[in-house]
């Protein structure tokens, strides 16, 4: 009815946790820390369990960059479209946006693991003193220690010289896996199945090598300044701006938002493929898509969703938010149905060039995740489980193959289905589930990105409490630090000019600028 | 409905050829200067159960459609229809035309027999590669079914409508809300519907024949 349009904010819209929040922060940061405490203390008790908690805790930490990385976007694109309907709902956004500083503190762990040099969870940062691929060759056909970079680059002309610098920095032991090769050292056209092992660490070396100085670890560290601060910049500021409108009132600060709207957006573009690809991609330096980063982008935004349906569910049980209306959830729940699709249309194209393509440096990535229809590979000779020198030896075309169709029907097909209902978005309870559904679908999926450097072909399994606690302990932090950043200010942009759009949102018809 | 057209005279030789029928109302029409006194007015005239009626108005108007009663659209679920039939209208023509490798059916004809490609040393069946032929038929189909359906739902291209008679319906796209009652609604008559909407605060109505 048109009555709505005279709806305004009341107390319980413009309320301020303060104090309330205060009971709940202690609670996370200390069930945050314990469980990561836990995580580490169990990860002990196996012999690679240190390098597992390496892997799990990138796996936790880019799945809460994505759900901070997702409303960041969801505040930017709202601000560039100068979306009227987004009013209501829009400082939760913010204030999860406004957490990078703390995502930049939670990256210091990463940070100690490649400083350390133990090659987890980043492969590149591996130090010789670890029996990295970094030892010294010992024999190369011509009894020279020679970096394999350096040689495969001088075949390749014009690439010599460069290689052959970084090729003394990374000298290679190909003698410990590499005993029946000889000639100069090269993964292409290596297609012999019992020796995958010598391909990839060849392929390392190779991309390393290709990719210099990508790969430094003091150019690694410049980049992730240069992404924290900059994510920063835009997040923080633009919560800033937006509390700071809730005690002056000035229209001017939208303004000031907007001018800065458009040049946000393509920064955000160009930090989250850089920051993406750094991130997830480049713990295995060989594979390169140009699909990744904007794979990334579509978990990232969907988490971000989910999270803000999630959080403003739990803020409207307490009391909070009486304004916000099932048109906003519908509106939320339409841009989640959308980025469902998005995710399997980029994930698709990833997968469908490379499988057409058809090259070993980029298929490889599929198979140790499980896509494949080849049965046998180095792993068990190559026939297909029996028939090899290992007739036990698992495949890749096992545990992981199911984590890949468990992503194909409910990362995919299953939302979509479900999510295409107008009943299902604006339904109290479903849409909470779905909410749940697709959080727990982006980890999986961050999860087969990461885990399978790790485990494949196995699925390694034993070591899931490690990831678990990695990850509810990384969540309780992300949320003590939004319940943090949120306590001391309005739940919502309670004098944001377009505010009467937002309480007045009726998504059934189209609506007129002024509705009323 | 009240009143058939008398059968027409035979024609006489002369200007008289055409016998007009005597004209029979179509709608009756009701002026609003405000959209609470519409709603609110369209909302009365539902309770009082017309059905066939409909509210012209400048703009849209938040609420319209509950006072007015506006049941859903099957609309969704005929595109979704199509939607699955572009499926697998998709998958049935690349796995055909790609996939029949060794089967030249009895009986097609040379023109429509399976055109199976090697490329790139995939397999002739191929999945991935199809998934693109069916996604583009599933869109296509779910596209121009949107938008054909909907042009169908709503009777359209309607060139003519008898409404447009009234001098009312001018007003309709510039500062009036103009409520209109069909003399096909089974509660329709003449003197008490226009009584009716005159109590619900219209300011003009007017009577449009056919």
């Amino acid at each position: 009815m048109a009555h709505h349009a005279t709806a305004t904010l009341t107390d319980a819209d413009t309320a301020v946790l303060g104090n309330r929040a205060g009971k709940a922060f202690m609670p996370l940061l200390g069930v945050g820390a314990v469980c990561l405490l836990v995580a580490l203390i169990f990860a002990l008790f196996f012999p690679d369990g240190i390098d597992r908690f390496g892997f799990a805790y990138l796996t936790a930490y880019a799945f809460c960059f994505a759900i901070v990385l997702g409303c960041l976007f969801f505040t930017i694109i709202t601000t560039l479209f100068r979306a009227g309907w987004s009013g209501m709902v829009r400082r939760i956004a913010e204030t999860f946006a406004a957490c990078v500083p703390t995502m930049a503190v939670l990256f210091i762990p990463l940070a100690v693991f490649v400083a350390t040099g133990s090659g987890s969870p980043y492969i590149w940062a591996k130090d010789a003193e670890h029996g990295g691929h970094h030892a010294t060759l010992e024999q190369d056909g011509s009894g020279s220690p020679v970096g394999a970079v350096a040689v495969i680059a001088e075949q390749a002309d014009g690439h010599g010289e460069a290689g052959g610098e970084s090729g003394d920095d990374h000298d290679v032991d190909h003698a410990s896996d590499h005993g029946a090769h000889h000639g100069p050292p090269s993964f292409i056209g290596n297609n012999n199945p019992d020796d995958w092992g010598t391909w990839y660490s060849g392929a390392v070396e190779y991309y390393m090598g290709v990719k210099y100085p990508w790969f430094e670890k003091w150019f690694w560290a410049l980049r992730w300044v240069v992404y924290f601060a900059a994510f920063a910049l835009i997040g923080v500021g633009y919560w800033k701006l937006s509390v700071k409108q809730d005690a002056t009132a000035d229209p001017s600060l939208t303004n000031t938002r907007e001018k800065y709207a458009p040049a946000s957006v393509i920064a955000f573009a160009l930090l989250v493929t850089f920051m993406s690809t750094d991130l997830l991609m480049s713990i295995d330096p060989v594979f390169f898509s140009t699909m990744f980063a904007i794979i990334f982008f579509a978990n990232a935004f969907t988490a971000g969703l989910a999270t803000m349906i999630l959080v403003i569910t739990v803020l409207r049980k307490r009391g909070y938010l009486p304004n916000v209306t099932t048109e906003h959830f519908h509106d939320l729940g339409k841009l989640l149905f959308a980025f469902v699709f998005f995710w399997g249309y980029v994930s698709f194209s990833q997968f469908m060039l490379i499988w057409y393509a058809s090259l070993p440096e980029t298929t490889y990535w599929f198979e140790i995740r499980g896509v494949t229809t080849v049965a046998g590979t180095f792993f068990d000779g190559g026939t297909g489980g029996g028939g090899g020198s290992d007739p036990a030896a698992p495949t890749f075309n096992s545990g992981w193959s199911w984590v890949a169709l468990f992503l194909l029907f409910f990362h995919l097909f299953l939302p979509f289905a479900i999510l295409l209902s107008k009943h299902v978005k604006r339904h109290p309870f479903w849409r909470v589930v779905m909410a749940v559904w697709m959080l727990v679908v982006v980890y999986v999926d961050l999860y087969w990105y990461v885990m399978p450097m790790f485990s494949s072909p196995s699925i390694g399994l034993d070591m899931l409490p490690i990831d678990l606690l990695t990850l509810a302990g990384m969540v309780c932090l992300l949320l003590a630090a939004a319940l943090k950043r949120a306590a001391r200010h309005s739940l919502v942009a309670k004098n944001d000019p377009r505010m009467h759009e937002s309480l007045a949102l009726d998504t059934n018809v189209w609506a007129p600028v002024h509705a009323d | 409905m009240t009143t058939l057209a008398a059968p027409p005279q035979p024609a006489t030789v002369g200007d008289d050829a055409f016998v007009e029928a005597p004209s029979r109302p179509f709608a009756i029409l009701a002026e609003f200067d405000n959209v609470t006194d519409v709603i609110s007015a369209t909302q009365a005239a539902y309770d009082a159960g017309y059905r066939k009626m409909d509210v012209h108005t400048p703009f849209p108007i938040h609420g319209i459609d509950e006072a007015l009663g506006v049941r859903p659209t099957i609309l969704p679920w005929i595109v979704l229809l199509a939607g699955l039939t572009g499926m697998a209208l998709g998958l049935v023509m690349t796995s055909y035309t790609m996939g029949m490798v060794d089967a030249p059916l009895p009986g097609v004809p040379v023109a429509l027999e399976p055109y199976p490609y090697l490329i790139s040393g995939k397999p002739y069946w191929s999945l991935a590669a199809y998934i693109p032929v069916i996604f583009e038929l599933t869109i296509m189909f779910s596209a121009y079914t949107a938008v054909f359906a909907m042009f169908f739902l709503n009777k359209l291209p309607m060139l003519y409508n008898p409404l447009f008679q009234s001098d009312l319906m001018r007003r309709a796209t510039d500062d009036r809300f103009v409520l209109s009652i069909e003399a096909a609604d089974r509660n329709f008559d003449e003197q008490q519907t226009a009584a009716f909407l005159k109590d619900k605060g219209a300011l003009n109505t007017d009577i449009v024949n056919y």
